[in-house]
């Protein structure tokens, strides 16, 4: 791989002149493409002089090569080849090497004999599918599109939904073996310039042969390697994408994925979905606050529970502690053990089903809740307050609008498990005071990952924990530091009026 | 000399002084002051607390001076390079010696109340594994942390007002029926659960708005004198002066004696978020003493500083573990530390302005 690498890279600030014999070009291209059996050479007499059109057949559209390019060129043999054929994308080129690149791109190459450049025509067939929702992040009311693996399609989905000049894309090239198109999308005049000259420099310094997924980008360009927080929004959703390009942020497209991420983020940002502004405000507020709780339930609700029992027994009420001896009698193991052992049940069940096939996939259901559930307490392993414990933890972690924060927060229980069997209260005091030092280490690019919180900023919390009205909404979030602070001035104009 | 990114908020000052005042002191302090100055222990406190925001004014008129400097660049510059240092370096054990001090307490204090029979080494280890990994990072991250964790004062607040179900009031009156002597005395006593200003003499040349430094220092020192005022008065209140004498942590007796329906001990509760508040000031006192480290041996990384620091602050709590000896150690400690908050920065500032030692002006 190394070697392929440093090859790659010589040939590509080399230039290899057009030979003027048709032949020598046509042997190049096919040494240089291994004689590979999609790569087409179609004769053609042109101007009285004998041509060849070099294309990849897997990757363009033969209808276009022939009605566009070969049909024409037979039609008016005489004039130019820019007059004749009705493509979009014609250039002129001296540089074989440059014909290496349009071909892996879906354009068709023409030769002419004794002339020592070459054209290339873009016949480019994009497979894609069609738009479709997104199955992770779905949303009772608002857009339905979503992303998907065609990078212009997205582009357009974006587009249409920002119809201004300043939407700025800036295109880069990452892999030096998959050439995978990367594109940086931003408003100009609204993002930050120190961020958008960060995210720029943190992509042009990834030097790998591939990028398959928006995973690796994200691995190679985020703050803190080791943290269990995601640092940059994955999403599929456009509306999800446009609000945040539209609050100063910056968004990362790449070809063949559907997913988009977003940078810089912040922590409330996972907490946030497009369902919270299409419903009235005090109810996409309660949603939020229950977002928070379930944040607060997931990590800390099995270890608080571990800690009574381990602990501090005397802190249960005096009415309930008989219920709770009650479910524990029969348990021969610590509640430690039980947890665990549920949770780690409760992750193979949640593992299994995201990859069984689809057919099979209710049978998890079945085993999983009944029995599982029944038969481990029937069989005294489990006590039954454990499995209600366990039950709304798992709820409560599937409640974050994003998988990624949801997976962290699930791994994040185990440690609160153990510092909770080991030192009951105190152990999670300092497991929390652990876990928001962290968070208040955290930085995005250059923004504080834990803020409105952490610096504190009351004016950023209206967005967070709850979403106030729109038309209070006035400025903009503080933490992607955007060019213009505010967002609207009058949105209740009317009422004035009436009053008067 | 420290860059812009390094530099911290008014609101941060204001809120770091706030956390490393506010420490172990809080459980004990009604008993503390009580038992010089009776039912006017509450005068105490704000006589105290007056006082100290005269040492703030003190020290900031000296920090001043060396604006982009903090404790142990100056020193030299004062005093000259010998013995600026060798003071520089008893700073540093005094602040580590706080920590430390800081740490015996707080483990007496759990020991006694939550983990009876727990190894001394994890409890400690339990403290400092936090507190290096947050000492360690740079000022604005600590503030940031510090401002965060400071809602729980209001929670702690809110909690102790469970205790006003049963006060009573008669317990405060006749108003100043100890003494002035008495209450003088007692003020003394308040003064060391206010430590923590000191804070200032290390990061003023990491504050943004420096004119404002005073005024954030001042509200940071009166809202605590506040609202130790509120939780002596209503621990006065709630304990008739016989009572009050038998329970050295009255907070949490006060809350023990009370019950909610789904929680039964309020004072477990108290006693954990008081525990956040007592690891904020081992984690400045960490981070002041790293840091003079760093500057007076000119290391490279403040880490390292830091875990030195933290490492010298162990042996006083895996060898002090006897009530006596704890009592000791902190009386001796707390009978120096006058010398350093007051003291000595009276007398340097004396020494600087008779001298016209001014930052620039060598």
């Amino acid at each position: 791989m190394k070697y392929n690498r440093k090859k790659n890279k010589r040939e590509g600030t080399s230039i290899i002149p057009v030979s003027t014999s048709l032949e020598k070009n046509v042997t190049y291209f096919e040494n240089k493409f291994s004689h590979t059996a999609d790569l087409m050479i179609r004769d053609l007499r042109y101007n009285g002089k004998p041509g060849k059109l070099l294309y990849l057949s897997s990757l363009t559209d033969e209808a276009k090569v022939q009605t566009f390019v070969i049909e024409p060129l037979l039609l008016m043999p005489t004039s130019s080849i820019e007059d004749a054929t009705p493509v979009i994308t014609i250039q002129k080129k001296c540089n074989l090497v440059d014909g290496e690149q349009a071909l892996t791109d879906g354009y068709c190459i023409l030769f002419t004999e004794e002339e020592a450049f070459f054209y290339t025509l873009d016949t480019y067939s994009p497979v894609k599918r069609s738009i479709e929702e997104p199955g992770n992040e779905q949303v009772i009311r608002g857009s339905h599109e979503g992303f998907i693996e065609h990078m212009k399609t997205n582009i357009h989905l974006i587009r249409k939904r920002i119809n201004h000049h300043s939407l700025t894309i800036r295109n880069f090239v990452v892999g030096e073996l998959s050439n995978t198109k990367i594109s940086m999308v931003y408003i100009d005049g609204l993002a930050n310039q120190t961020l958008i000259d960060e995210v720029e420099k943190r992509i042009k310094a990834i030097h790998v042969d591939s990028v398959l997924t928006p995973g690796n980008i994200e691995e190679f360009i985020e703050d803190t390697a080791l943290s269990p927080f995601p640092q940059l929004l994955n999403t599929e959703r456009p509306d999800r994408v446009v609000g945040n390009l539209l609050e100063g942020r910056i968004g990362i497209l790449m070809e063949g994925s559907p997913t988009v991420l977003v940078a810089p983020v912040t922590f409330f940002t996972f907490y946030q979905s497009p369902d919270d502004y299409n419903t009235r405000s005090m109810v996409g507020s309660f949603f939020r606050l229950i977002r928070v709780a379930s944040f607060i339930i997931a990590i800390l609700v099995p270890a608080f529970y571990i800690s009574l029992i381990s602990f501090h027994f005397e802190v249960i009420p005096i009415d309930m502690i008989f219920a709770v001896q009650a479910g524990l009698i029969n348990v021969p193991f610590p509640p430690f053990i039980e947890a665990v052992f549920m949770q780690l049940t409760l992750e193979l069940l949640k593992e299994a089903g995201t990859r069984l096939p689809r057919p099979i996939a209710p049978t998890i259901g079945i085993v999983g809740g009944l029995v599982i559930g029944n038969a481990v307490v029937q069989a005294n392993l489990v006590s039954n307050i454990m499995i209600v414990v366990i039950g709304i933890t798992a709820i409560a972690s599937f409640a974050v609008p994003s998988n990624e924060m949801s997976t962290a927060l699930r791994i994040l229980g185990f440690p609160f498990m153990i510092a909770a069997a080991t030192f009951g209260f105190l152990g999670i005091v300092f497991a929390l005071m652990l876990l928001f030092m962290h968070l208040s280490k955290l930085e995005s690019f250059g923004t504080p990952y834990f803020s409105p919180f952490a610096p504190f900023q009351w004016r950023d919390v209206k967005d967070t924990i709850i979403r106030l009205p729109s038309w209070l909404m006035n400025k903009r979030p503080k933490g992607p530091h955007p060019k213009q602070a505010n967002q609207q001035t009058t949105t209740r104009g009317w009422r004035r009026g009436q009053r008067s | 000399m420290v860059n812009d990114h390094e530099k911290i908020g008014t609101v941060q000052l204001a809120f770091l002084i706030v956390q490393t005042q506010i420490g172990v002191g809080i459980l004990s302090l009604p008993f503390t002051v009580q038992a010089s100055a009776g039912g006017d222990g509450w005068i105490s406190v704000i006589v105290g607390g007056l006082a100290v925001n005269a040492l703030i004014y003190l020290m900031i008129a000296l920090t001043k001076r060396f604006p982009s400097l903090s404790l142990v660049e100056y020193l030299p510059l004062i005093l000259g390079r010998y013995a600026g240092k060798i003071l520089g370096f008893i700073y540093i054990i005094y602040f580590l010696s706080t920590a430390s001090l800081v740490l015996v307490l707080a483990m007496r204090i759990i020991y006694e109340w939550i983990l009876s029979d727990t190894p001394r080494w994890s409890v400690l280890l339990l403290i400092m594994i936090p507190s290096i990994y947050l000492a360690k990072e740079p000022l604005r991250i600590i503030a940031r942390f510090h401002g965060f964790v400071s809602f729980l004062i209001v929670v702690l607040v809110g909690m102790i007002c469970y205790s006003y179900l049963d006060v009573d009031i008669r317990y405060l009156l006749p108003v100043g029926h100890s003494g002035l002597l008495a209450i003088l005395k007692g003020s003394k006593d308040a003064i060391l659960s206010l430590l923590g200003f000191e804070l200032l003499l290390i990061i003023f040349p990491m504050l943004q708005h420096q004119k404002k430094a005073l005024k954030a220092a001042t509200i940071a020192n009166l809202s605590v004198t506040l609202i130790y005022v509120f939780i002596v008065i209503t621990a006065l209140i709630s304990f008739s002066p016989k009572e009050i004498v038998l329970v050295p942590e009255p907070v949490l007796y006060m809350l023990k004696a009370y019950s909610s329906r789904i929680f039964e001990r309020l004072d477990l509760l108290l006693l954990s978020i008081w525990m956040v508040t007592v690891t904020t000031s081992y984690i400045s006192y960490l981070y002041m003493a790293g840091k003079s480290l760093q500057q007076l041996y000119g290391m490279t990384k403040q880490s390292y500083a830091v875990y030195a620091a933290a490492f010298a602050t162990i042996w006083m709590p895996m060898i002090v573990s006897k009530d006596l000896q704890v009592t000791k150690i902190g009386s001796f400690l707390s009978n120096t530390s006058y010398l350093f908050i007051a003291g000595i920065p009276i007398i340097l500032l004396l020494i600087s302005l008779l001298f016209k030692r001014k930052e620039g002006i060598d």
